[in-house]
């Protein structure tokens, strides 16, 4: 499945390194020491692929019922204003370990609730959802930007736009020593519970059911309206809960920059699993050891960080390219076909 | 008055950018081809422009070559996503880290170095008409190049058969090929065409907006005019108010601090988006009474013949 | 008797020798950049500094455009294979402070930030309104329409205090002239950049001035002059901009890091690192400079500045001058002489009378 994208990717990726003049063995050593042989690395990977799972998770459950939520972005950043909002002005007055569980459900409802409308307008007017998620990124971005130089400023960093750290009840707790935090752990059981959901319960039949023949699914009486925007909200809350694992998790507070596209890289993460929950790993995996190399060609080798950008460029190409091998079976008779053809 | 009327030369300045890239948007969408990869397009224009110029101080060429390497690079998208049938969606993601790597990569040593911008040239007679004149009829030839642009691609898409065989494409593939249309022949070419397009509206950044090399020159515009291609609902009239509307939007956003009003220059950047919602639902709401499309039908849609999508 | 006291002797020298040259280790040494190394700017003139390191045999290894919510971890990489890491940049600040503590054996040192610990990590800052200060009695001077505008990056002290000492500058061989801010909430953005020094053009500033990271003002300007003719100067920050329009160019501030960072970096060679220095230098230490002066700019005008700066360097000026000498907010309220220290001044976050501009 991956394995071929994967050969084609190291092949395609060795002459990139000649291109740019590194020996590509000692590329891809230094590569693999870094990222596999120390605990750091494996750190990073997880931590760079929690994320991504959430994100990928979402695109991937839409998908399912071939609904395109090209918002997780947006979803993500809604997320972390909702979790915020109640890290901000709730941390002291809860008992407990009330404060971080609050956040959790806010995060939901928020990226949740921003997801709905693009599957509210779907559903009740036909609205083409790809569009509608789109643009609401932006205006999701530029709320997070009108809250961090605004009311949200954190007094004490002299007016840069980042909010105050968070007290530590609102942060979510780390693996011993390591970097690696509980949201790692909060992503593979959401996996687990919509690899379930989709399987063995009457809903996700429905949403497969949807999703493969939508003709049948109305003559079985599916009730494809309330269903959409479910999908839709479960879809954003979800992507709103990869906003909460990174904000509380790692950073503690909210800043620019949170996400740098995860939103995005979501959609080509949930391509690569075939919308698939239990592939959702491994793409998820897959993409933070691109993430991560980058990092690490950056340190060693001094690369730009545009040449970072174009060895993912490749490696993404490359990887959507092979796919359509392990997917579907060409008959090579025209690669051009014509009319008549069949 | 003079203050307002800046205002809106600025906006046609910086909306210009946008409504070349979002006219490349229209064309390749109309054919069914979404390119979200317009970022990367935008930079890679960019780059071969500031390139050329630097080497032959030709603006002709510099234009030109930028067109030529846009296109080439859109072939690659086309390639995944046309004849590779992966989704249209990811690969185009996969352009824009593609287009800006390369841009950045190849631009690395280039910093420090300037470039001659265009100089306005006001057409005679025109210029002088109070408001209008200086606002629209005084500015550099690329501003009026793109005027052209609209007028050609609205007579391309309306007017002649290719037009008409383009926006076929993308409402109803099936039947095209049934016809006998080659439908990967099609879409390439709109998505080619508009890949020059959004090479050339890159172009106008080291041509006339900042005439030195910087990493990231473009901004982000490239995404801006993925959002205006809808909000000109595929149309390259509309495209024109709507990349202006835009170009103001990004105008008022430093002016409005001159002006002194206490404005968050976010709820500002907001508004584009949420109205471009907006309308799109009203419009969405009045076509489905009429039972007209609002979009091309297939538009993201792989085609694949004889299955259903 | 005498051979063998040759003999010690010679081999005690040899053995010196031998200990002062390895003292002299090779340093490897590790820094963030917040924009690209080709800024024309701040983080090229951090990148000249540190690969000036390299001829004395350090290695140098730095990431650019490095997003500030991942300074802990891309820190934490540095930390890992260097012996010293540089973050330039005030967003970088709370990450340092996380990486600072999990790897002790490695020294931090953050730019323009006020964070430190008391074993491994301080700050260090260039007085960079010195500078700003000469700069705005050079725009005093020269200009005709009394205005000049100031493209504005983020509104934090370092920046507002820059602003300060800029007008208070021109104002002192001007007393008339207005200082205009437009923000663009960025270190770094070109496009916006241009955008800001035109409207700032049209607004009738004829000094166009930034504080940002890009030469956009100086462009600018010397379209402005040769289009139209206009009468417009501009000043640069952070690097020598003044190639990008000659012939408009007054002067600018500039940094000098390779001192810095070479006194630094010995200190790391021999082992005699401190923390709790919050290491604050200027002009006398050539941390901070003017850029080299444009072609056309007046001689009387050149003479009058190096006077002024000839008597900071002759320590006839305090550190903290011009803010020493009391200055008068905004709103009126005086501050008084000798007031406005270090704290003062990292935390400064009004403007001085003659300045319009949001804040």
């Amino acid at each position: 499945m991956l394995s071929a994208a994967l050969l084609l990717v190291l092949l395609i990726s060795w002459f990139f390194f000649l291109a740019v003049g590194i020996e590509p063995f000692a590329a891809y050593k230094i590569i693999g020491e870094e990222i596999f042989l120390t605990k750091y690395g494996w750190q990073d990977l997880l931590v760079k692929m929690t994320p991504l799972m959430f994100t990928g998770l979402a695109v991937a459950l839409a998908a399912q019922m071939r609904q395109w939520n090209i918002g997780a972005e947006g979803q993500f950043h809604m997320g972390t204003f909702a979790m915020t909002w109640v890290a901000l002005n709730f941390d002291g007055q809860l008992p407990g370990g009330m404060l971080i569980v609050l956040m959790f459900i806010m995060a939901m409802i928020g990226g949740g609730l921003w997801g709905s409308v693009p599957g509210y307008l779907k559903a009740r007017f036909g609205v083409n959802e790809i569009i509608t998620s789109l643009l609401l990124n932006y205006v999701a971005a530029a709320w997070i930007d009108h809250l961090l130089f605004g009311p949200w400023r954190d007094p004490v960093s002299n007016n840069f736009p980042i909010t105050r750290e968070f007290s530590p009840e609102a942060q979510l707790p780390n693996f011993g020593n390591t970097s690696i935090h509980a949201g790692l752990i909060i992503a593979f059981i959401f996996v687990a519970i919509i690899a379930w959901v989709l399987w063995k319960t009457q809903l996700g039949f429905k949403i497969r059911l949807t999703g493969d023949n939508p003709d049948a699914a109305r003559y079985a009486g599916v009730n494809i309206r309330i269903l959409t925007i479910l999908v839709f909200a479960a879809s954003g809350a979800i992507a709103g809960l990869a906003g909460f694992s990174e904000v509380a998790g790692i950073h503690y507070r909210l800043q620019q920059d949170i996400s740098i596209g995860y939103g995005y890289t979501g959609i080509i993460v949930a391509w690569l699993a075939r919308n698939h929950p239990l592939g959702v790993i491994f793409s998820a995996f897959f993409m933070s050891i691109i993430f991560v190399s980058a990092e690490v060609l950056q340190i060693e080798y001094g690369l730009p960080i545009s040449m970072v950008y174009l060895y993912q460029g490749i490696i993404l190409f490359t990887a959507l390219g092979t796919d359509i091998f392990t997917e579907y079976r060409l008959r090579i008779k025209r690669f051009w076909p014509k009319a008549g053809d069949n | 008055m003079e203050f307002f009327i800046q205002i809106l030369i600025a906006a046609v300045v910086m909306g210009t950018p946008l409504l070349f890239a979002t006219l490349g948007g229209v064309i390749s969408e109309r054919a069914g081809v979404i390119n979200l990869g317009m970022e990367g397009l935008m930079l890679v224009g960019a780059l071969v422009a500031f390139v050329v110029m630097l080497n032959t101080e030709n603006y002709f060429y510099a234009v030109a070559a930028a067109a030529l390497a846009s296109g080439l690079v859109s072939i690659i998208h086309g390639v995944v996503c046309l004849m590779l049938r992966a989704s249209q969606i990811a690969s185009g993601l996969a352009l824009t880290f593609f287009g800006t790597g390369l841009s950045g990569l190849f631009g690395d040593k280039l910093t420090g170095e300037t470039v001659e911008p265009l100089s306005r040239i006001p057409i005679p007679g025109l210029h002088a008409i109070p408001v209008l004149g200086p606002v629209l009829f005084n500015h550099d030839v690329l501003v009026y190049f793109s005027y052209i642009c609209v007028g050609l691609s609205w007579w391309l898409l309306y007017k002649t058969r290719l037009g008409l065989n383009i926006r076929s494409m993308g409402e109803a593939p099936e039947v095209c090929d049934s016809l006998g249309l080659s439908v990967m022949g099609y879409r390439f070419f709109a998505l080619i065409v508009g890949g020059m397009l959004v090479g050339i509206g890159g172009a106008y950044f080291p041509l006339a907006l900042t005439p030195f090399w910087v990493d990231g020159i473009t901004g982000g515009r490239g995404w801006i005019a993925v959002a205006l291609v809808i909000f000109a609902f595929w149309d390259p009239v509309k495209a024109l108010g709507g990349a202006y509307l835009f170009g103001l939007a990004l105008a008022l956003e430093l002016r409005l601090q001159v002006l002194g009003i206490e404005m968050s220059p976010y709820f500002l950047k907001m508004l584009p988006f949420v109205l471009t919602i907006l309308v799109l639902t009203l419009v969405t709401i009045r076509n489905n009474r009429r039972g007209i499309q609002v979009m091309p039908a297939a538009l993201g849609k792989v085609f694949f013949r004889g299955e259903k999508h | 008797m005498k051979k063998i006291i040759a003999l010690v002797v010679g081999a005690i020298i040899l053995i010196a020798a031998s200990i002062s040259l390895s003292g002299k280790e090779n340093v490897k040494v590790g820094y963030l950049l917040v924009g690209p190394k080709n800024d024309g700017g701040w983080s090229m003139r951090h990148e000249q500094g540190f690969q000036s390191l390299t001829k004395y045999g350090h290695k140098v290894s730095g990431i650019e455009m490095a997003p500030e919510a991942e300074a802990a971890k891309l820190l934490g990489k540095l930390a890992r294979k260097n012996d010293i890491v540089f973050a330039t940049s005030f967003g970088y600040m709370d990450g340092m402070v996380k990486a600072a503590k999990k790897h002790p054996d490695t020294i931090f040192m953050h730019a323009t930030g006020y964070k430190g610990n008391d074993t491994n990590m301080d700050n260090y800052g260039c007085m960079s309104y010195q500078a700003r200060y000469l700069t705005g009695i050079a725009a005093g001077l020269m200009t005709k329409t009394n205005k000049i505008g100031v493209v504005g990056s983020h509104p934090i002290p370092e920046i507002v205090r820059n602003i300060n000492a800029l007008t208070i500058g021109a104002q002192s061989v001007n007393p008339n002239i207005e200082v205009n801010v437009i923000w663009i909430n960025s270190w770094f953005d070109p496009p916006k950049d241009m955008d800001a020094a035109k409207a700032l053009l049209d607004g009738g500033n004829d000094i166009l001035y930034t504080t940002t990271d890009s030469p956009s003002v100086v462009v600018v300007a010397q379209k402005a002059w040769k289009r139209d003719g206009k009468e417009v100067w501009s000043m640069g920050n952070d690097a020598p901009m003044g190639l990008n329009g000659p012939d408009r160019y007054i002067t600018g501030m500039m940094f000098h890091w390779s001192g810095v960072y070479k006194q630094l970096v010995d200190e790391v060679a021999a082992g005699t690192w401190k923390p709790n220095r919050r290491m604050n230098l200027g002009l006398k230490q050539n941390c901070v400079a003017l850029s080299p002066w444009g072609i056309n700019v007046p001689g009387k005008v050149v003479n009058t500045v190096e006077t002024v700066k000839t008597t900071w360097l002759d320590d006839e000026l305090d550190d903290f001058y011009p803010f020493s000498a009391g200055v008068t907010k905004r709103d009126g309220t005086k501050v008084p002489a000798d007031t406005i220290k270090r704290r003062e001044l990292d935390t400064m976050n009004y403007f001085v009378q003659g300045v319009v501009g949001a804040l």
